[in-house]
């Protein structure tokens, strides 16, 4: 590592840069972090191209019996065909809208339920607090997996309750975090003026308060997809994922597995589609957490 | 960075491929895709079936021969958990599989006639369907040493089935039970049953000893049977272990000493273990691993047709739906291809269907019933105006299921018709489909088997008749009800046969409830020289004279 | 001391409640009924009925809830209603293999996260901090069931190292499991070692020690590491209870038996009281874990200690 020395005009510079420029230099410095920026960048173009030029019933409910297991690399068949002659590549590049939507939107509900929660905690305190905390508990003594089981045998399959099951057993953890980032906040004496000024709670909460603590909940979320699209493929091992014949990459890797042996590139490419994924994510996540922690500053 | 991550990627593509790289040599070919389709490709397991030939290091008198010598212990592998040693507990197959080593039944089937035959019972008479004889075999010993006798039955079917959910309703058939002497005894039903005996093979009616639970603890009284094997050690969710009865006389004492079965849940685990040699049968092998078992020459496939009818079914009484239009029904069945739903659930292991009728059970008639006819039915639904149409279907979320649904929506897409899959739990799926009698809940197309475990009536009368428990088409018509009937009461065997002949071609073609597709052909891998593992079509296999001759 | 264990014991009480009450209402939202599974094909509705009334399925949600939590009071889960059997037996019959699982796969996790969380706060910023925390990634990032599927392929059917199922081989059987359910943990693990021994090595005694001329291999293993161990521990703590429970897919691989298994099929049979047992037990485990971790720390940190005896 090479220490830079700053003369006193170019400090006046950088202090003058805002807070997100400087998370972004900080973040840019990292490789790693730069590699998953930039799958998870290609995977949203894929998952839109898709869109366009794939159709559903054509392409992912139509099955070629004649045309199954034919071996990858095949003409105008780059990852083969599965066991019902469908075009592997398709329904990998199709299925990215699940996996990433999965993500995105489980871990959305949660941010927003587990914010409010660990809001509403950090700021008040007191009683509502413990009751907060308490309830978190009972939620994180529950191994999310066997969460994830009772939830979607309680209301049933479906895609929309996938993600909102994935969604209620993330909650706590949110709601955890953001309480433990707001503490330092809410003594602080910009709270204390704002609160003189007569502003009302769930304004200063919103406005002063979350802002200053959202590091470690934009971490955590980032990781957050991460665990929420690794849960849904083990929901569907067990059965209970996305309906058929959704192209989600973790029903296709569960379905593929009968074929392991023969036909491996159908566990292969699901495998590692979810794999590459969830690394950019979790590299996202640590370059992130590298980027704002000012600890780690030099 | 990115030359690390790549490096990484090859390692975990290197490590699959070098889990994947064995078989490559040993299988070419044979499963190729495109050949499968008509029929060359897939590997010909016709050969196999149950085992009848002589096994290698026995003597063509059923000796050992010389250098060879029996295994001495045989580990089974199951896909599902066994979880109760008490018969009278369970309707799962997986533990009466084990059960049926342990006990006996008054009747049981033959699997090589798949005739209803006496097992405890030596022979029996009718004098009418509502008064029956029956003899026990003489000299029949329970594991604990005492003798079978009337009063066991009498224990068994007067006494324990009536308080035991699983059993209570066979007990209730019988109004009066009298012992004639120690080994015979006499019923009167309550209403009559001209196919009475097959009750007495129902798996929860395993013959318990009386004297045993009068001297030891239900849960140890629970274990003594009539059967060649005695519990050694059940440790739930792991395995159950059995050892021989060295006093059998039912059966003659195995020459195995101990018999294991374990639960192994994934199918490519139970091959990779058998291949290792870690136990010695395995159930339900995948598809895949049938060339791999057929041409190792340490390794063996058994198998035999299962009995087991797979289904489209329609609900009959959802007014809302086009399902109830017999035309559209009609539209269905001409427009499933049956032969590519083999291919693409069971990769062509099954044989299509044409009969609602199980093929391997009394009364099948080979009738032609509704030929795949694509334009026929494309004709039919344009008549109808289903172009666009989404219809819904429902079924289970079992892996063969999952198949089966997503190859029907595959194939009604062809004709324009979108088919809703929702998969459900088997326990939420019962009470959709049968819960509250006449509830339809909605349901207008499912996928479904039935295997029925005992005689033809039994096919009818849980699915089919207006009253059945497991009525799922929700069929209503008196004229298939007293065909039922009819046929169950005649005891004239050429009419009752001319009376199924009439119910199924009324079904098949006219009313169609169900469209049957097809008959999966069940399976068994196994080591070489595994002997006595016997398929039941009805799923519960027998292994009460499963051996293993090996080499010294 | 004392007195805070026996608060944290007692605070047990209501979270056990709410979470009974939780699971106990999931539970009969879920559509399905076991009767129907447990019932012969040829029941009668009036049969049916009495098969109800036998297993104490009859009365509003409420009042099985009650009975239910009457029982659960006074340390009695019930008996299954699939198994017939109580159900606390049916649990701590399997429950010492879900313990070598979990324990087997937290050491796997020790021994791939220390090396690389150390390799990587060391060489802060450089090619190898990349390398070891992408590493410790890789686990986590692929589907465990997967995972295993690949490793007892490599490892049990090509190379015939180790068996390929169950718990009979000893620790034979062991190794595969721990290393699917292992490596998942690796990755968070890594990841706090890293980041507590980043922050210990700039702490000024470690430049104190570093100064007076200790080797730098000596600096690491004696004081940093022992002062980055408590953030270590915690993570440690609550990565073991997730063993605990997590590991469903990996227990049906390997045929482990194990509880989590035993929780998803009583989930998937309806079975009510098996299912809120198990996980009733579940969380009484993690909260034990975890009160563990919490006097593990006192006994690593002395400055911890001293708050306790205040």
């Amino acid at each position: 590592m090479e220490e830079r020395k700053y003369d006193a005009a170019e400090l006046k510079q950088y202090k003058k840069r805002s807070r997100m420029a400087e998370i972004w230099r900080n973040y840019k410095k990292n490789p790693s972090a730069m590699v998953g920026l930039f799958i998870v960048i290609l995977l949203i173009i894929v998952t839109l191209v898709a869109q366009i030029v794939y159709d559903y019933d054509a392409d992912i409910v139509t099955q070629a019996i004649r045309d199954r297991f034919i071996k990858p690399g095949s003409a105008g068949h780059l990852f083969g065909t599965d066991q019902y002659g469908r075009d592997e590549f398709t329904r990998i590049v199709y299925g990215a809208k699940y996996s990433l939507s999965i993500g995105f939107i489980s871990i959305s509900i949660s941010c927003v339920l587990g914010i409010f929660l660990g809001l509403v905690a950090g700021y008040y305190g007191g009683l509502i607090e413990n009751l907060i905390l308490r309830f978190c508990e009972i939620f994180v003594g529950i191994p999310s997996l066997l969460m994830g089981v009772a939830l979607m045998s309680a209301f049933g399959q479906g895609l929309g309750v996938l993600m909102l099951a994935i969604g209620i057993v993330y909650t706590p953890l949110f709601a955890r975090t953001t309480r433990a980032a707001v503490l330092p906040v809410r003594d602080a004496e910009y709270i204390e003026a704002a609160k003189i000024a007569g502003l009302g709670d769930f304004a200063i909460m919103f406005k002063h308060v979350l802002p200053n603590s959202l590091a470690p909940i934009i971490v955590r979320a980032t990781m957050g997809i991460a665990s929420g699209i690794l849960t849904a493929s083990s929901l569907s091992f067990l059965g209970i994922g996305v309906p058929i014949p959704t192209p989600e990459w973790g029903a296709m890797l569960s379905e593929g597995r009968e074929y392991i042996r023969d036909y491996g590139y159908l566990t292969l490419f699901p495998g590692l589609a979810i794999m590459v994924t969830i690394l950019s994510f979790n590299l996202m996540g640590d370059g992130l957490r590298d980027a704002l922690d000012p600890k780690l500053k030099k | 960075m990115k030359k690390i991550i790549a490096l990484l990627l090859v390692a975990v593509m290197v490590l699959s491929l070098a889990a994947c790289g064995t078989k490559e040599e040993n299988t070419t070919g044979t499963n190729d895709g495109t050949s499968a389709v008509n029929g060359t490709g897939t590997t010909d397991i016709s050969s196999t079936g149950q085992q009848t030939t002589a096994t290698e290091g026995l003597t063509e008198t059923g000796e050992l021969a010389a250098g060879y010598h029996y295994k001495e212990e045989i580990i089974i592998a199951m896909a599902d958990e066994f979880t109760t040693i008490d018969p009278m507990e369970t309707t799962a197959e997986t533990n009466q599989i084990v059960q049926d080593c342990t006990h006996d039944l008054l009747t049981d089937t033959n699997l090589a006639t798949m005739q209803n035959e006496g097992e405890l019972v030596e022979s029996w008479t009718m004098e009418d369907p509502t008064h029956w004889t029956f003899t026990l075999k003489d000299n029949v010993t329970f594991h604990d040493g005492t003798k079978l006798d009337t009063e066991d039955v009498y224990f068994t079917l007067m006494e324990r089935a009536p308080q035991h959910s699983t059993t209570s309703a066979y007990a209730e058939k019988i109004k009066e039970f009298t012992i004639v002497d120690d080994l015979t005894f006499k019923v009167e039903l309550v209403n009559g049953d001209v196919d009475f005996n097959y009750v007495f093979a129902a798996n929860s009616l395993a013959i318990l000893s009386k004297e045993a639970f009068e001297s030891m603890p239900e849960e140890e009284a629970i274990k003594i049977g009539t059967g060649p094997w005695m519990y050694e050690e059940f440790v739930p969710g792991d395995y159950v272990s059995l050892v021989r009865f060295e006093g059998s006389t039912l059966y003659p004492v195995p020459n195995t000493q101990r018999l294991v079965f374990k639960m192994i849940p994934e199918a490519s685990a139970r091959m990779i273990a058998l291949e290792n040699g870690e136990v010695d049968v395995i159930m339900s092998p995948n598809a895949t691993d049938y060339a791999r078992l057929i041409e190792d020459e340490n390794l063996q496939l058994i198998t035999e047709v299962g009995r087991g009818q797979h289904y489209v079914g329609f609900n009959l009484a959802n007014p809302d739906s086009i399902v109830t239009n017999p035309k559209f029904r009609l539209a269905v069945a001409k427009a499933l291809d049956k032969e590519e739903i083999c291919i693409a659930v069971w990769d062509g292991y099954a044989t299509p269907s044409t009969n609602i009728h199980c093929r391997d059970m009394g009364y099948y008639n080979d009738i032609e019933g509704i030929a795949y006819d694509p334009e026929g039915a494309q004709a039919l639904f344009d008549e109808l105006g289903c172009n666009g149409m989404t219809i819904s279907l429902v079924t289970t979320d079992s892996a063969v299921r999952t198949k089966f649904a997503t190859n029907v929506q595959s194939q009604l897409k062809k004709y324009g018709i979108n088919v809703d899959i929702t998969q459900y739990q088997t326990t939420a799926f019962n009470e959709l489909q049968y819960s509250t009698p006449g509830e339809t809940n909605g349901v207008e197309m499912f996928i479904l088997s039935w295997t029925p475990g005992k005689n033809a009536d039994y096919m009818y009368r849980n699915t089919l008749y207006s009253t059945g428990g497991r009525n799922g088409a929700h069929l209503n018509d008196p004229e298939i009800d007293k065909l039922i009937d009819d046929a169950a009461g005649e005891m004239d065997t050429t009419k009752r046969a001319e009376l199924y002949l009439e119910l199924q071609n009324k079904l098949v073609t006219e009313i169609i409830p169900w469209i049957p597709c097809a008959q999966a052909t069940l399976t068994f891998g196994a080591a070489a020289g595994v002997t006595g593992a016997k398929i039941h079509p009805g799923l519960v296999h027998q292994f009460k004279e499963c051996e293993r001759i090996i080499a010294d | 001391m004392l007195r805070y264990v026996l608060q944290r014991l007692l605070m047990m009480i209501p979270v056990l409640v709410c979470v009974s009450f939780v699971v106990f209402f999931l539970m009969d939202l879920a559509p399905g009924d076991i009767v129907l599974q447990i019932a012969p094909q040829d029941a009668t509705p009036e049969q049916i009925e009495q098969i109800r009334e036998e297993l104490g399925l009859n009365g509003t949600v409420f009042e099985r809830y009650f009975r239910y939590l009457k029982g659960l009071l006074r340390g009695d889960m019930g008996e299954s209603l699939s198994q017939k059997r109580p159900v606390a037996d049916i649990f701590f019959e399997r429950l010492p293999r879900t313990i070598e699982l979990a324990f087997g796969s937290i050491i796997v996790a020790i021994i791939i996260a220390l090396p690389l969380g150390i390799l990587a706060a060391t060489n802060h910023r450089s090619w190898i901090d990349g390398v070891s925390m992408t590493t410790s990634m890789i686990g986590v990032s692929m589907p465990n069931f997967w995972f295993g599927l690949l490793l007892i392929m490599a490892f049990s059917l090509h190379w015939k190292l180790f068996p390929s199922f169950g718990a009979d081989a000893g620790i034979k059987s062991l190794i595969l499991p721990a290393i699917t359910l292992g490596t998942e943990q690796a990755g968070t693990l890594t990841r706090i070692t890293r980041s507590s021994m980043l922050e210990v090595i700039r702490q000024d005694y470690l430049r104190t020690a570093r100064a007076k001329g200790v080797p730098e291999k000596t600096v690491i293993r004696k004081h940093a590491l022992k002062n980055a161990l408590i953030p270590i521990i915690t993570v440690l703590g609550s990565t073991l209870g997730n063993a605990f429970g997590g590991a469903v897919t990996t227990e049906a691989i390997f045929a482990w038996p194990g509880v989590g298994r035993l929780t998803v099929k009583a989930v998937n049979d309806r079975d009510y009281t098996l299912a809120c047992g198990c996980i009733i037990m579940f969380t009484i485990i993690l909260n034990l874990t975890l009160l563990v971790v919490d006097i593990a720390y006192a006994f690593v940190d002395p400055r911890i200690k001293a708050q306790y005896s205040k």
